[in-house]
């Protein structure tokens, strides 16, 4: 037991831990002497009586630690004692020092960074209360009818909602129009979430019903920025797509759910009289909270259930379709947000862990290669009495603290790196603006500090303790050195085997990434810029509106200067949409309720020609394809090879689901839609003036450049229709690329990755063979003396790295492909196993690795025999 | 025959009571342990000074700077009240134990 006086006591012991311990040696001293004198005075004569008094005494420092230890504070006044040699000892060796912790920095950097952006995304709970029973009911887009279904007759649910997220519309009557993103959510939309409002009230029941009011409830951003948070604003009515609502309630800060861009919630109207808009439109995402007790396999067989009432009832639309009951799933609505980015997150943190264990041998590498030159010191001390564990404690401290300065240094390298990475990954990775440095990642960071410090520190440390004083101080290495750069050895083989598995996975992701660079998109992009036009729904509601405004923005545009050719198309490939209808095809659809699916695009005249979209067969729209003519239609390859196998394409008809027969009069090349990895799907197009709608987007190709096209498409709008804002100006070529961020995050993180994978590595190899001269340097010059050739003398150098280079390559290329499952989803058309990347990463570590041979070898030459002999 | 190896509870002991006859410093406390054991005891200064940092740790002993016989500075130890009260306890316990330790030994007629 500790009385509180004493801890007092030892609170004092450790402050004035230098003045007692002044004290206590000048008391030894004090007792020595006595001693002296007293075996002087019975007659020894003055160094006798010395030495006599001293071996009586023992070993000063023995006494000096154990007064220490009852003084209590022995454990603490080591630590500290430790901690400033320590520092004393990294001051000493500057060069040691900045190598190590720039590779820690490096190693511990680059995973607090990753870490932080995945437990932001993948593992921070929602910021919503309970999110355990926050699920996403029956994943995947679905109608409004299939969500009415679920609401009215769930067991398990106590509350749900549907909404439709990203929805372009645009805001007037408060400053300039301008084009926000808004979800149309369903009355309980709120409440699933368990979300209060910052001011003012969410939807009621009932309010999603056509008919009860325009309501519409805003972000606290908006509010803000174009409200300049007053709050008189509640009640009063804003223009949204020329429709008036009134606000009823202001959003909490921060809350943008569903996407960080969502600025509006307008209530999803359910009507189910209009049944194309109920059952025909997709893409309403079901939420809901559990029922208290409820789990999600419950909750499953219950939307299942829901789901074969449906099929029984409706046979029309999509619950006819065969495989309508498979795949229904209930899963956690977290989980199901980031189910699309968990694949390459993961990967990227499994790369940037090998990337930290490489750090962790390289240390420990230098350490054990540096040992030799600490041997005399520790030796010293062993010889003073310090024990071993005494020493193993002082080693342990002193990687700790270089471990924890790598830490320090590299959580500020982590705070650029999430930056970085935010930059870096899909913009439609979730919750992406919640990615920060926090206290978690803090914390990670600690724990990564401390156990690098362990890993790379433990071994070196018992080894070094081991030494054999007599030995050491003799000036004979020759056992130790041995033993060290076995194990120095261990560490570059490993490091070298980690660099083939991350240069593997780096080879393969950008072969990968090449490949996909590689497939036609179905259009030139080159010069092509594109603008959605986002005419108030009110004032254009007719057909009529829409075709007029259409003819008039591409009329006057086509004669602005330095314009080429514009066209008009509701759907724009690459632009993250897809718009799907339901097609039948005379003489192929046997089945009148079966559904084959197209993308449709409503285009005009010159689309074709300004997206570069070569024609196949037949022609394309012309002058003849007016509103009243004949209804026309112009079918994709895919669709023509599908449906009109063995028959003529061209006369050939097709409907939708709604009355009216079009006749196809053209076949154009595949158009990849959004995902240059996938398949392209059948394609419809039909003329923009016999089927308008609004809003669509305006292409034009110039000559003067992007930037004199784009401008020449604002002013063109901005003149025919200045209540349309403009949004999603970008070059198709922008489109296309942004496509490809995922891959070419994945591509361009596991390259750098594994670049730094590269300089390790040939550092650690480097510092390895250097050593390993250096200790043999006497044998070197008896080889040089006795006649040895010089180049004989590198070859023993180079041979030396080269076994260790391919024993890391061996376990490398077994490593990779152990590893290759876990990487095959991130590839497109490239096997784990390919040849190319299988012998190409391997063969850089080895060049790399003999690179790094090259110079300690070429030293190896240079020792001058006579000198170096005389010098032992 | 070699000195016997103090066991620390008994060193603690020899002591508070070497201490109990006024203040002395390290050296001396381990020569009058000597002589008054008659050379039986001898003190190995390996435990002796942790030893009176342990006493002096648990507030039994005090030490404070003086002047020695010989004029130098010496580090002085003096028992306080505490240590007073604790070396009547143990003196007591001691007592006790070796009591009874003779008697099994004259009972053995060793």
């Amino acid at each position: 037991m500790i009385t509180p006086l004493q801890l007092l006591r030892r609170a004092r012991a450790l402050l004035h831990g230098r003045r007692l311990d002044r004290e206590m040696d000048e008391e030894i001293a004090f007792h020595l002497e006595q001693e002296t004198r007293e075996r002087e005075r019975l007659g020894a004569s003055t160094d006798r009586a010395r030495r006599d008094a001293r071996i009586a005494f023992g070993a000063v420092e023995r006494v000096r630690e154990e007064g220490r230890d009852a003084r209590g504070v022995r454990a603490l006044y080591d630590l500290r004692g430790d901690l400033r040699y320590a520092l004393r000892i990294l001051r000493r060796a500057p060069v040691f020092t900045v190598v190590a912790v720039v590779t820690l920095a490096l190693g511990i950097g680059a995973n607090t960074a990753i870490f932080s952006v995945v437990y932001s995304v993948l593992l921070r709970p929602l910021p919503y209360p309970d999110t355990p029973s926050l699920v996403s009911v029956w994943d995947g887009g679905h109608s409004r009818a299939e969500f009415a279904g679920v609401r009215d007759q769930t067991r398990t649910l106590q509350s749900v909602a549907a909404y439709m997220p990203g929805i372009g519309v645009s805001l007037s009557g408060a400053g300039d129009p301008v084009r926000l993103t808004s979800a149309l959510v369903t009355a309980d939309f709120f409440n699933v979430l368990r979300v209060q409002p910052a001011l003012g009230r969410f939807f009621r029941p009932g309010e999603d019903v056509v008919g009860n009011g325009s309501l519409v409830v805003i972000s606290h951003a908006l509010w803000r920025d174009r409200f300049a948070s007053d709050s008189a604003v509640i009640g009063r009515s804003i223009e949204i797509d020329g429709v008036s609502r009134t606000v009823i309630g202001i959003a909490r800060p921060g809350f943008s759910y569903p996407s960080s861009e969502t600025r509006l919630w307008i209530p999803l109207e359910l009507e189910p009289r209009k049944a194309g808009e109920f059952w025909g439109a997709y893409g309403h995402q079901i939420i809901g909270r559990l029922r208290p007790g409820v789990t999600r396999e419950q909750a499953r067989d219950d939307v299942l259930r829901i789901a074969t009432q449906l099929q029984r009832d409706n046979p029309v639309w999509r619950p006819a379709l065969p495989d309508y009951l498979q795949g229904i799933e209930v899963s956690g609505l977290q989980q199901q947000l980031v189910r699309g980015s968990q694949r390459l997150l993961y990967i990227l943190l499994g790369a940037v862990g090998l990337v930290l264990l490489m750090a962790c041998a390289n240390v420990a590498n230098l350490l054990v290669v540096r040992g030799a030159a600490r041997d005399r010191e520790l030796s010293i001390r062993t010889a003073l009495g310090a024990g071993s564990a005494r020493l193993t404690r002082q080693l342990l401290v002193e990687h700790l603290v270089l471990a924890g300065i790598g830490g320090a240094v590299g959580v500020l390298l982590a705070i650029v790196g999430v930056r970085v990475l935010v930059d870096l990954l899909p913009a439609n990775t979730p919750r992406l603006s919640e990615v920060s440095l926090d206290a978690a990642a803090l914390v990670f960071a600690l724990l990564v500090t401390v156990t690098t410090g362990i890993i790379f520190g433990i071994g070196p440390a018992r080894r070094l303790a081991k030494v054999a004083p007599a030995a050491a101080l003799a000036g004979t290495r020759v056992s130790q050195g041995r033993t060290r750069r076995r194990m120095a050895s261990g560490l570059v083989s490993l490091q070298i085997a980690i660099g083939v598995v991350l240069a593997v996975g780096a080879g393969l992701l950008v072969r990968s990434f090449v490949r996909i660079l590689d497939v036609d998109p179905g259009f030139a992009a080159a010069q092509v810029v594109s603008a959605q036009v986002n005419a108030p729904r009110a004032r254009y509601a007719s057909a009529e509106q829409q075709r007029a405004l259409g003819s008039q923005i591409l009329e006057r545009l086509s004669r602005a200067p330095g314009i080429a050719s514009a066209a008009i198309t509701t759907q724009l490939p690459f632009d993250q949409t897809n718009h799907l209808l339901a097609t039948y095809v005379e003489g192929w659809t046997a089945d009148p309720n079966k559904l084959d699916v197209f993308e449709i695009r409503k285009v005009s005249r010159d689309f074709f020609r300004t997206m570069g979209i070569p024609l196949r067969r037949g022609r394309t729209f012309d002058e003849s394809d007016g509103p009243t003519a004949p209804r026309v239609a112009i079918v994709s390859e895919t669709a023509m090879r599908r449906f009109w196998s063995g028959r003529e394409v061209i006369g050939g008809q097709v409907r939708f689901p709604w009355p009216g027969w079009l006749s196809v009069v053209g076949v154009v090349a595949d158009v990849r839609n959004n995902d240059l990895t996938g398949e392209a799907t059948p394609a419809i197009y039909v003329p923009f003036d016999q089927d308008p709608e609004s809003p669509f987007a305006v292409i034009a190709q110039g000559n003067g450049g992007a930037a004199a096209t784009s401008a020449a498409i604002r002013s063109t709008v901005g003149d025919v229709a200045p209540d349309a804002p403009l949004s999603s100006e970008r070059t198709l070529a922008a489109l296309v690329s942004d496509s490809l961020s995922s891959p070419r995050a994945a591509a361009l993180l596991l390259v750098s990755f594994g670049a730094l994978a590269l300089i390790l590595g040939s550092v650690g190899t480097y510092g390895l063979v250097a050593y390993g001269v250096e200790s043999r340097r006497r044998e070197f010059a008896v080889r040089l003396a006795i006649g040895a050739r010089r180049s004989s003398v590198m070859s023993l150098v180079i041979r030396e790295g080269a076994r260790l280079a391919l024993i890391g390559i061996v376990v490398g290329v077994a490593g990779a492909l152990a590893l290759s499952r876990a990487i095959r989803g991130l590839l497109f058309e490239i096997a784990p196993t390919d040849p190319l990347t299988l012998v190409g990463a391997p063969l850089l570590l080895a060049v790399t690795a003999l690179a790094a041979c090259a110079i300690p070898a070429w030293r190896a030459t240079r020792i001058d025999p006579n000198a170096s002999l005389r010098r032992e | 025959m070699a000195p016997p190896e103090l066991q620390q509870g008994t060193l603690d002991l020899l002591i508070l009571t070497t201490l109990s006859q006024g203040a002395l410093h390290g050296w001396a406390i381990s020569r009058r342990i000597q002589e008054r054991s008659g050379d039986v005891l001898r003190v190995g200064q390996g435990s002796l000074y942790p030893a009176l940092y342990r006493l002096e740790d648990r507030g039994l002993i005090k030490a404070t700077w003086g002047i020695s016989d010989e004029g130098r500075r010496a580090k002085f130890y003096t028992l306080g009240a505490a240590g007073r009260r604790e070396l009547s306890r143990q003196a007591d316990a001691w007592r006790e134990y070796s009591g009874a330790v003779n008697l099994v030994l004259q009972g053995a007629g060793a």
